[in-house]
């Protein structure tokens, strides 16, 4: 079973098997790969975890 | 509603500004008072860096001023990093640490990261009492709560101010939150009830009335409390409330100011409120189970329950609450009547801080939801009913719900991991009790080494009370099943627990508070709490009474079953000293004893045995042992001496003497001192030292039975020979004589300290012996188990029969491919190692005298289980029949009906041998069967100056055919020894039955 990274709107990742549609709101990056592929190029992607409309004004 | 936190608190203030805002027992602040108090020190946290987006670390006692810190950190725009300071202060310090807070609002200074700022009102008296005008918005953080982690790793929930108002809003309808209602904050602040506490009052005018822990842990004081500050709204955990229900009951279920009480943190058994809701109904107080999980901030679903949930055995767990979506979910995010239950809306939170894989895995794409929104993947096993409630299954992963607390058994199993004398563990929440659920831990010793004693000691600085396991199981290998998952029913249940909690200090309440605590498991014991109530059995109050008597508290387990509350016993409990006070099973031996004696007492029975065999052959070298280990390193005699001296010192067994005839039994009569000298000897052939030297008679009547050699090789090498009489040491204390008298050496060479812990002592051990041979249920248990049973015919003896040697008659070496199939096998059957080495014994005994039904001696250990026992030396050992019908077991059967053999013995292993034998006759067997591996050795080969090169021991017993399968240290060849008394059978027969079982043991891992 091979997963596809995912973004959404606010720049928050997750994972999403590749064999379903991707939900609305989200944006596959990448091919599919295994799952653990998948989560270590999220752990390089995902250096802000904040969500997007809370970077910048906040601080 | 919508805004911040303390914004709608400002508004409750502004509103009700002379309302109680806040009490604990000493003080309480108003609206007005509680929201300058906070504004000032929000001032002063900005002022020090603290806005929207950073963290600050919450650390204090219980008190009204916490509530202070909470708001002083929001109202500076930032969010709250709880800490229980009851929590080991490296976990909190991880967890700051981790978090990246900026700073530590705390008692007192933490002394680690992030500049502390004190939580006292007075340190920051001057600053302004308006609250600082901050950036902070709906989404920005409000709290991290840092859960147990299932790498190992605590994870921090990032939860914002939107998740918890929305909380309130969709509850209102459900509780009409009021400034009529009084709250307690009954949990932790590290633990989200408690947010559910806090705001459930502050938001609304209510009042929040914080319990101090010692309250919090005992129910009658709990109950005063909310009788007296009017009470109306009550979170409980099951496990908490079974308590309260319990001291309502004995105050005779009093009239209660309680409107509702909220269930929560682990799974409701409706049918345990049965009593309560007999006096009090379900309406008054209501009683609401609230299924949550922290990242979804507090609750997910919500369900009255009825007088028909206390009569079912379901545990429903209601609807989601209104904004919240519940999704029951297969593998493959199907839906599914039974699944994973995913939570979607507008509670899940942001994620875990700084763990992106983390949360990109849990935190999901939820196609339900709005576009781009995500739901919380739980873990939790849900099921929908046919009638459409949602129940409530538990975890397929390893999270388990234990008072309250989820726990990440990974987490505790990696703590454990990181000691070194454990190779693998697994941790369980065992509900043998489902009453009392508890944590309990196996662990492997890496392979050869001892089992490691001090775990509980190493984990207490790491883990959390809670998450500390009640009690900790060495095991020979972890069981598995056919498909390779842990086979969690062959592990056993724990028999007693250890404890290394303080019990030195503090007052006789606190001391024996502290033992229950440890024994049971619970996080803490108030001095009203009953010890039944509270997860103690008939079984449990024999390890408790053993260790309050060895904390300075005495008195009987008849006393406890009458008063079993921590108060109810210490005022029963007598006070006279302990000399007087136990009441030993035997009467007044002073008499015959020398003046250096200090404690006479009985021989055990198989000490009593073997002295006997002993005088009756004539022959000294019967049960004359040896421990012999060439050393490389210097030889040093004086402190090879000095070290002797000190284990002997140490031990009373080895002061020890018998006096054979004043009494009607054998007595041993412990000495003051036992001065021993280690004598050098010429180099020369070891063995045949031995054969001369094993010749010189031990006299048991004279202290101490142990003897020290040395042999200087000249070539950087020496051998210390240590010789004993197995009256007073059986193998495994004889080689933890070994041990301490080497690491003593090495600690004397390098000038060091030596440190040896005290260990109980071996009278004990007799106390038990004494009590088994009066059991009946043991002697009826052996007298069923050698009811009608034939002894298999060996050989008979050859009268012109060599007499026997220093070294087994037989020595088989075994192939590496058999001890690693052996060890394959003991694996996939689930049973220890010593179960399939017996298994191929007792089947080759059958063969060999062709019989299906096969008896055979097993040699048992009945060391106590106090605390420390495992460090006492003696002879512990027992040798006990084992009957097994071989007629059409395969291999893997033959093997686990061995270890279910061995199990159902357990209970009955201290009976006497010599009560077994028939009246006039012997043993009830002719063979005899030992499994050995003397692990404590092993430690010897870390030490610096002296290096262990070489093994030899040596031992004779009197049985005719003893069998024996073991290795001596890690790394050294399994070996198959047996040995022969020729007045019995020949050296040939056993080694007959010593090939037998190599070909067993082969057929059998080839199977």
């Amino acid at each position: 079973m091979t997963y596809l990274v995912v973004v959404n709107h606010e720049e928050q990742y997750s994972i999403w098997p590749s064999a379903r549609p991707v939900p609305p709101g989200w944006a596959p990056v990448g091919d599919p790969a295994e799952e653990e592929a998948c989560l270590r190029r999220i752990d390089e992607l995902w250096t802000d975890m904040r969500p997007l409309s809370l970077r910048g004004g906040a601080r | 509603m919508s805004g911040l936190l303390h914004e709608l608190f400002a508004a409750a203030a502004a509103k009700w500004p002379d309302a109680v805002a806040v009490s604990d027992a000493r003080r309480s602040l108003t609206y007005a008072e509680l929201d300058t108090a906070a504004n000032r020190l929000a001032n002063r946290l900005a002022a020090s860096g603290a806005g929207p987006e950073t963290l600050v670390a919450l650390s204090a006692r219980r008190s009204v001023d916490l509530l202070v810190g909470v708001l002083g950190v929001l109202k500076a725009g930032a969010g709250y990093l709880p800490l229980d300071p009851r929590h080991p202060r490296a976990r909190s310090r991880d967890a700051v640490l981790d978090s990246g807070a900026r700073l530590v609002l705390a008692d007192e200074d933490p002394g680690y990261g992030p500049a502390w700022v004190p939580l006292d009102p007075a340190a920051w008296a001057d600053e302004p009492g308006t609250a600082p005008r901050t950036a902070a918005g709906e989404d920005n953080v409000a709290y991290v709560i840092y859960t147990s982690g299932s790498t190992g790793r605590p994870k921090g929930v990032v939860v914002s101010h939107r998740n918890v108002v929305r909380l309130f809003e969709v509850t209102e309808a459900a509780f009409g939150f009021g400034p009529d209602q009084v709250w307690t904050m009954f949990h932790s602040i590290a633990f989200d009830f408690s947010v559910w506490e806090i705001w459930g009052a502050l938001l609304h005018g209510g009042q929040v009335v914080v319990v101090e822990h010692d309250i919090s842990r005992d129910p009658a004081a709990f109950l005063d409390l909310l009788r007296a500050k009017g009470v109306t709204s009550l979170s409980q955990t099951p496990s908490a409330f079974r308590r309260l229900a319990a001291a309502a009951e004995e105050a005779g279920y009093p009239e209660l100011p309680l409107r509702f009480v909220v269930f929560g943190g682990e799974k409701l058994e409706p049918s345990a409120l049965r009593r309560w809701v007999e006096h009090y109904g379900v309406d008054a107080p209501r009683l609401v189970n609230m299924y949550g999980i922290t990242e979804t901030t507090v609750h997910v679903t919500i369900r009255d329950l009825t007088h028909a949930d206390l009569a079912g055995t379901r545990s429903p767990i209601g609807v989601a609450l209104p904004d919240l979506t519940t999704r029951l979910l297969d593998a493959d995010l199907g839906p599914a009547r039974r699944g994973e239950l995913y939570v979607g809306g507008s509670g899940v939170a942001r994620g875990y801080l700084n763990r992106p894989s983390l949360t990109a895995s849990r935190f999901v794409p939820d196609p339900d939801g709005p576009p781009g929104s995500r739901r919380y993947r739980s873990g939790d096993l849900a099921e929908i009913a046919d009638d459409g409630e949602l129940l409530f299954h538990g975890r397929e992963d390893g999270q388990v719900q234990l008072r309250g607390f989820r726990i990440e058994t990974g987490e505790v199993e990696a703590a454990v991991l990181a000691h070194p004398g454990v190779r693998e563990a697994v941790v369980l929440l065992r509900e043998d009790d489902p009453e009392h659920p508890r944590l309990v831990c196996y662990h492997v010793p890496p392979a050869g080494s001892p089992p490691a004693t001090d775990l509980r000691a190493t984990v207490v600085d790491r883990l959390p009370e809670y998450m500390v396991p009640s009690a900790f199981v060495a095991v020979d290998e972890l069981p598995m099943t056919v498909n390779g998952k842990l086979d969690r029913a062959a592990l056993p249940a724990p028999v007693t627990e250890r404890s290394t909690v303080d019990i030195s200090g503090g007052t006789p309440a606190q001391r024996l508070a502290a033992i229950w605590a440890d024994l049971l498991g619970v996080p803490s014991v108030g001095p009203e709490d009953n010890f039944f109530a509270i997860g103690g059995d008939s079984i449990l109050v024999i390890p408790m009474v053993a260790e309050a008597a060895e904390a300075g508290l005495r008195f009987s387990v008849a006393e406890v079953f009458a008063n079993p509350t921590v108060n109810g016993l210490l005022a029963a409990a007598s006070p006279a000293p302990q000399e007087v006070e136990v009441a030993l099973p035997w009467g007044d031996l002073s008499e015959g004893a020398p003046e250096d004696v200090v404690e006479v007492y009985p021989a055990s029975s198989m000490q009593q045995g073997i002295i006997f065999h002993s005088k009756v052959s004539r022959d000294p070298r019967l049960y004359h042992d040896l421990l012999s280990v060439r050393l490389r390193g210097r030889l040093d005699l004086a402190a090879l001496n000095t070290a002797l001296n000190a284990v002997v010192a140490g031990h009373e067994v080895l002061r020890t003497s018998f006096d054979l005839g004043t009494h009607r039994e054998v007595v041993q009569q412990v000495h003051e001192s036992a001065p021993v000298e280690v004598v050098e000897v010429p180099d020369g052939d070891l063995r045949a030292w031995w054969a001369e030297q094993s010749g010189t008679p031990f006299d048991l009547t004279a202290a101490p039975l142990i003897r020290g050699h040395v042999m200087n090789h000249g070539d950087g090498e020496f051998t210390v020979m240590i010789s004993t009489h197995h009256a007073v040491l059986d193998g495994w204390s004889f080689a933890l004589v070994a041990q301490e008298l080497i690491t003593r050496y090495a600690d004397a060479l390098a000038g060091r300290a030596s440190s040896v812990a005290p260990s109980p002592r071996y009278r004990e051990f007799v106390v038990l012996d004494r009590l088994a041979g009066k059991d009946e249920r043991s002697a009826a248990f052996w007298a069923d188990l050698l009811d009608g049973v034939e002894q298999p015919r060996l050989d008979p003896p050859d009268p012109a029969a060599a007499k026997p040697g220093v070294d087994p008659d037989v020595v088989l070496t075994l192939p590496d491919a058999v001890v690693t199939g052996a060890r394959e096998l003991a694996g996939s059957t689930g049973v220890p190692l010593k179960s399939v080495y017996l298994a191929a014994h007792l089947a080759a005994l059958g063969r060999l005298t062709d019989r299906k039904e096969v008896v055979s001696g097993l040699v048992v250990n009945g060391r106590p289980e106090t605390p420390g026992a495992e460090r006492t030396l003696g002879l512990f050992l027992n040798s006990v029949p084992v009957r097994v019908d071989l007629a059409g077991l395969s291999w893997p059967e033959l093997v686990r009906q061995c270890f279910t053999a061995e199990r159902d013995l357990f209970a009955h292993r201290r009976f006497p041998l010599a009560k077994m034998r028939k009246p006039g006759g012997g043993a009830p067997f002719g063979v005899l069967f030992n499994f050995t591996a003397f692990h404590a050795l092993d430690s010897l080969s870390a030490l610096d100056g002296v290096v262990p090169v070489r093994w030899w021991l040596s031992d004779r017993n009197d049985f005719g055919l003893s069998v024996e399968v073991g290795q001596v240290t890690a790394g050294s060849a399994w070996e198959l020894t047996a040995r022969v008394d020729p007045r019995h059978t020949t050296v040939a027969f056993g080694r007959r039955l010593a090939e037998e079982i190599v070909a067993c043991l082969t057929e059998a891992v080839a199977s």
